[in-house]
């Protein structure tokens, strides 16, 4: 079952979720995830969480539309602004889904691929992409986060790699891609 | 403050302004030939005929086209409160990706939508959720072929089940021969009952998937893609009440007084009004191709009317056939034929005058029931090629375009088509014969 769609339209962690409620079917996903352990995931969603809420930034910059992890922060009463990079090569109707698919209790920005809202500064603003951190070499994301992150590395605030998988991990065959060595400056695990 | 009251969202990219989906294909450009040969042919043949075009004009069924075009937008506000969507995706999620359920539960939210909206419409507001889903579940070929000749039969029934659910339907309500009330409770169960004998038919026909669990993930994951959408039910509530006060109106108000027509436009008007006052933006966009095609019909129906040829068919039919019930069968299977071979919208045009001379005459106190059978004649003849219904080739285009089933078009559906024809046309026939 192809999921790269799915994977940049509601990220990588809401993926997991649903996944992680069907282990039967993980053999049809196996080339694009990881192995996830069922409760693993809403454990992760949980610490990274109170982890972001931790870095007392007012504004988070999500390259990728993470749902679960907007609905965490949303449930955490976190009162910063989450921005949203949509990335150019969704077609329409998908954008359409991403827009109307935002839950209640959080303030959310969608922005361009490639720009940044004026409020989100190094000083008061982080990156934040999902990813998967392998034995040792270079990090894997999916290929609209990279292509994003080339254009966000220059960034002089903190650019965060979330490690989504138990690490090390096998990276999978399809739907990921490597991460350049400057995309990020900090691997925040659960 | 709680969480919910803080929620505000910005977008600061504005999507697209929705454009008219004309299909790029061929079939747009032959659809735009037609319309234009068919109001030339028109023309020449009323001035051939020595028939003055302000006679025909003078009988023209602008209150059809009015209709038509005040219930497509009225359609596009009650879709922009997001219930189609949300209708759809409990569905799927209803379903378990279970392919037998996806095929009953969809071709029944079918038949609801093609009941109020023009089939063209109804298959746009509803394709959208189901590619995804299809998509998600990923089907056999055989499936997806299966699975859209029920949705495009479906569309028909659905269409023909209420006096304003598509063209054929509102050309008898407004031609006087029936009521709102009659038509409706006559057709709507004789078209659930073909609805259900198509679905059932095909869904014994379907292959039992033994990846159950893959597919629930599938309709989970596009659960998470709609999640958080909402239904504006504050906009909804009262455009159901207009709604519902307008079918009221269509049952109970004289049409003398209160023409059909005018009631929709008051009640869109209306529903605008109410839109307006909760600040939302109104769309006013609707398919002129279907528009169009649907006004060359009636003028070349006009046009023939005037010529007085199909009294005189009507004559001819009455003096060989002396028995009113096989005289009503012989015409429906003159009309469904013409439907299938020359598609709903001229077949029901042309027919029409036949039928209301047999109302005038032989079959003068089944009145309603000949209104039935005409509806349920058309039907039948839409479900017969692809290029019969009203929504066949936008639903091949899209199709395409979706990339779902390369090549789903005249030729893959014509053994579904000859299928779904019979069974409607059989059914249609065994009512008549227990009815009349």
């Amino acid at each position: 079952m192809n999921i790269a769609p799915v994977l940049s339209e509601i990220g990588v962690l809401s993926v997991c979720l649903a996944v992680s409620r069907y282990p039967g079917a993980y053999y049809a996903v196996s080339s694009y995830l990881p192995a996830i352990m069922p409760d693993e995931v809403l454990a992760r969603i949980k610490a990274f969480t109170d982890n972001i809420v931790k870095e007392n930034k007012s504004v988070i910059f999500f390259i990728s539309p993470e749902i679960a992890l907007l609905e965490s922060l949303a449930r955490a009463n976190w009162e910063g602004e989450a921005v949203i990079a949509v990335p150019m090569d969704l077609d329409e109707e998908s954008r359409a889904r991403v827009y109307a698919n935002i839950p209640d209790g959080i303030r959310t920005r969608f922005v361009h691929e490639g720009s940044y809202p004026a409020s989100f500064r190094p000083d008061n603003g982080v990156i934040i992409c999902p990813g998967i951190v392998p034995n040792g070499g270079r990090h894997y994301i999916i290929p609209a986060c990279c292509r994003m992150m080339s254009l966000y590395r220059v960034f002089q605030g903190e650019r965060i790699l979330l490690s989504c998988f138990l690490a090390p991990c096998p990276v999978p065959q399809n739907g990921w891609t490597y991460a350049e060595f400057d995309f990020f400056n900090r691997i925040m695990e659960a | 403050m709680t969480v919910d009251h803080i929620k505000r969202i910005r977008v600061d990219i504005p999507l697209k302004k929705e454009k008219p989906k004309t299909p790029k294909t061929r079939s747009a450009s032959v659809s735009f030939l037609l319309n234009a040969a068919i109001f030339t042919a028109s023309a020449v043949l009323a001035i051939s005929a020595g028939i003055p075009m302000r006679r025909v004009m003078g009988s023209y069924q602008y209150n059809v086209l009015v209709i038509l075009i005040v219930m497509e937008l009225y359609t596009n506000l009650i879709v922009d409160t997001g219930i189609m969507q949300f209708i759809a995706t409990r569905l799927a999620l209803k379903s378990k990706g279970n392919m037998g359920r996806i095929m009953v539960f969809f071709g029944a939210l079918m038949f609801i939508v093609s009941a109020f909206l023009n089939n063209i419409t109804a298959v746009m507001v509803i394709l959208p959720v189901i590619f995804v889903l299809l998509k998600a579940v990923e089907p056999s070929r055989a499936y997806t072929r299966v699975f859209f000749a029920v949705i495009l039969s479906v569309s028909n029934t659905g269409g023909a089940s209420s006096p304003i659910g598509d063209f054929p339907a509102i050309i008898i309500m407004t031609s006087g021969i029936t009521t709102f009330v009659d038509y409706l409770i006559r057709a709507m169960p004789v078209f659930i009952l073909t609805t259900a004998a198509l679905i059932t038919f095909w869904r014994l026909r379907i292959k039992k998937s033994s990846d159950a669990v893959t597919q629930e993930l599938a309709v989970n994951l596009l659960h998470a893609r709609h999640k958080h959408n909402k239904v504006d039910k504050g906009t909804l509530r009262p455009l159901c009440i207009i709604l519902c006060l307008m079918f009221l109106a269509w049952s109970f108000a004289p049409q003398d007084i209160m023409p059909p027509e005018m009631v929709a436009v008051l009640g869109y008007a209306f529903a605008v009004l109410v839109c307006s006052l909760k600040g939302k933006a109104v769309r006013l966009h609707i398919d002129f191709k279907a528009v169009l095609t649907i006004a060359a019909f009636l003028l070349l129906a006009s046009v023939i009317a005037s010529t007085g040829i199909l009294e005189r068919l009507a004559a001819v039919l009455q003096t060989h056939i002396t028995d009113p019930k096989m005289l009503l069968l012989a015409v429906m299977a003159i009309t469904s034929v013409a439907a299938g071979l020359f598609s709903a919208g001229p077949a029901a045009s042309a027919m029409m005058p036949v039928a209301a001379n047999l109302c005038g005459s032989a079959l003068a106190s089944q009145t309603h029931w000949v209104a039935i059978a005409y509806a349920a004649s058309i039907c039948a003849g839409s479900s017969l090629f692809l290029w019969s219904a009203t929504a066949g080739f936008i639903l091949s285009s899209k199709i395409e375009e979706a990339k779902l089933e390369h090549g789903w078009g005249i030729g893959s559906y014509l053994k579904y088509g000859l299928v779904n024809f019979t069974i409607q046309l059989a059914i249609a026939a065994g009512v008549i014969i227990a009815v009349v």
